[in-house]
């Protein structure tokens, strides 16, 4: 477990002081970030104040070390079309990011346990039981603004059944939702399906169904026997749904942190961005140590194995 | 974004990759063909004829917010995606190969450094670290295509790696090595041919993946910029026309469509003919790799 858990650690510090590396260096790689800082079209002397208040005239190394604690507490300079500091902009776009994610996530698993069942727990039936697979395969090969377009398109416009953009009603949630589901189901569903029939061909399975128990019962059974993967899979499709919020929000106008990077974008508020992207990368790796940990948690020949030879 | 398996074993690879190969020569075709098929120029606006529906005014698939020709833009809106999808396959996928095969060859503290390397990028989310450095390190197509080659490199190394320290301990790469063989050649003639196949059906998966992340950040407007016809892009202009011209915003995206399904079938078939088959289904994905749950 203490193996388990150093080299697990160590990977999440790796990869945050990868990414912050990697913020810093673009960030000055063209030359004094002032001059993206500062609003578009500053007169230079505006940029030179910015520039020293901001203290990117101190030297690099100096500059380097200060901007880990400054990014980990969440010090970004302010955003410059909401007058305030970047991160507070931040995380009170955090909540309906979260909603969406969550209600996606859930609605993935159900749709995962459903369609693995279905496909799963029998051998043959080709097409008329394959059918959902199939779909699942198509899914994965369609870009996801391009779903939620199409479900825009016949949900809003041609049936106007569901409300289209920004989080206006309780049913807001029900396209973007849907469309973000579609990134993280195909892994979901055929995790599950791979690994129930896997079940329901072990020994405890054939026992069951020779001892008379019903199919349902020894489906249900093989179902908990493939529950533990499909969790993993499932938490480390919530660091994914980070990524895909970007663009499911942009497509929706759902206001949470992924749509205001690109709003910020659009409006040149680079300080915004940058603050927004940060946050969403290391919300990423921690999301997903988080997971490898209740893995471990749910798995005890993780801990005991030191989670290395897997 | 997520790699591809065929679902289920009732899906009959001949003719899935069939229609693979065929979705995708269909759309280099297109590409290559553009100017010879187009019947107008792409970015010829007519605007007496805005929104028009597909079949009149002589636009067989009728007409943009602008009037410009959608049949013609689609033909053009081919070549960005197959473009950089393509070049950051073939950076990502050298980049890859080459480090793999050093990395397994060499062992010891390389292989360390490379492999910890390998699972920074894995740890970090590619669509936002893209955003990050298309927002901070400049927009252009270059930049483009060398971010998305960068958050493929971490699949072919991984793959090329592990069949190298494979190979490395067969009975002829042992002889080539006591022979005293320079170690470039044991490289190339040994081990390089070892792993072609394996690298090939990786480049193959990639292709959707680079081609799903290209029109991603094209849609987000941090790809091809306007007037160019790009399938990621035309799809945007056209979200705002869905009520009265939904044909604009619809008809790019199957092109889309069409080249990552493509993609994804073919390779499917390419996995399921060799014996990477079974590496390139566990590793091609990073879920699985990281902790294999599944076996």
């Amino acid at each position: 477990m203490i193996r388990f858990l150093v080299r697990r650690l160590a990977l999440t510090v790796l990869a945050v002081w990868g990414a912050l590396s990697a913020v810093f260096c673009l960030l000055h790689s063209s030359g004094d970030p002032a001059v993206m800082m500062a609003p578009v079209g500053s007169p230079p002397e505006k940029v030179a104040q910015l520039s020293h208040a901001l203290g990117y005239d101190r030297p690099l190394a100096e500059q380097y070390a200060s901007f880990f604690g400054d990014a980990l507490r969440g010090h970004f300079p302010d955003s410059l079309t909401f007058q305030q500091p970047a991160m507070d902009v931040v995380l009170q776009r955090l909540g309906a990011t979260v909603l969406l994610a969550s209600v996606a996530l859930a609605g993935a698993a159900a749709a995962a346990l459903l369609i693995g069942v279905w496909t799963g727990s029998r051998e043959g039936g080709g097409a008329r039981r394959e059918w959902p697979m199939w779909l699942v395969f198509l899914t994965q090969s369609v870009p996801g603004f391009y779903i939620g377009v199409l479900l825009v398109w016949v949900f809003g416009v041609e049936l106007a059944w569901l409300p289209t953009s920004g989080a206006t009603t309780a049913t807001s949630v029900l396209l973007p939702a849907v469309t973000l589901a579609c990134g993280v189901l195909p892994p979901l569903a055929r995790v599950f399906r791979d690994n129930l029939r896997g079940e329901l061909a072990r020994p405890y399975s054939r026992t069951g169904t020779a001892l008379g128990m019903s199919r349902a019962r020894v489906v249900r059974h093989a179902a908990y026997g493939s529950m533990l993967p499909t969790v993993t899979v499932l938490g480390l499709e919530a660091g994914a749904l980070l990524g895909g919020t970007v663009i499911v929000e942009s497509v929706f106008s759902w206001p949470g942190v992924g749509q205001l990077a690109i709003t910020a974008l659009q409006n040149q508020d680079y300080p915004l961005v940058l603050a927004d992207l940060t946050f969403l990368i290391i919300a990423f790796v921690v999301v997903n140590l988080v997971v490898d940990l209740l893995y471990g948690v749910l798995d005890p020949r993780v801990r005991h194995q030191g989670g290395q030879s897997r | 974004m997520s790699h591809p398996r065929i679902p289920g074993r009732r899906f009959r690879p001949g003719a899935a990759g069939a229609t693979g190969a065929v979705l995708l020569a269909l759309v280099v075709l297109m590409a290559l063909l553009a100017p010879v098929l187009a019947p107008h120029d792409p970015l010829a606006q007519d605007l007496a004829h805005t929104d028009a529906a597909p079949g009149v005014h002589g636009h067989p698939l009728g007409t943009d917010q602008l009037g410009r020709d959608l049949l013609s833009r689609l033909l053009y809106g081919a070549r960005t995606p197959l473009l950089v999808g393509v070049l950051a396959v073939v950076c990502g996928g050298l980049a890859g190969t080459l480090l793999g095969l050093l990395s397994g060859f060499a062992r010891g503290w390389p292989d360390q450094v490379l492999s910890r390397l390998a699972d920074v990028q894995l740890a970090l989310p590619s669509v936002l670290l893209a955003l990050l450095v298309l927002t901070f390190g400049g927009q252009s197509t270059a930049v483009l295509v060398l971010v998305i080659a960068l958050t493929g490199w971490p699949a072919y190394f991984r793959l090329v790696r592990s069949r190298v320290l494979a190979l490395r301990t067969m009975a002829y790469v042992e002889a080539s090595l006591t022979q005293g063989v320079a170690t470039w050649r044991v490289l190339r003639y040994d081990l390089l041919p070892g792993v072609r196949g394996l690298v090939a059906v990786t480049a193959t998966l990639d292709l959707s993946r680079a081609v799903l992340m290209e029109a991603g950040l094209t849609y987000l407007g941090l790809g091809a910029q306007a007037p160019a016809p790009d399938w990621g892009l035309m799809v945007a202009e056209g979200q705002g026309q869905l009520l009265g011209a939904w044909w604009i915003a619809v008809t790019p995206g199957l092109g889309l469509v069409a080249l990552v399904i493509g993609a994804n079938l073919l390779g499917e078939r390419l996995a399921g003919r060799g014996e990477g088959r079974r590496a390139a289904r566990s590793t091609v994905k990073k879920t699985v790799t990281a902790r294999s749950t599944t076996a």
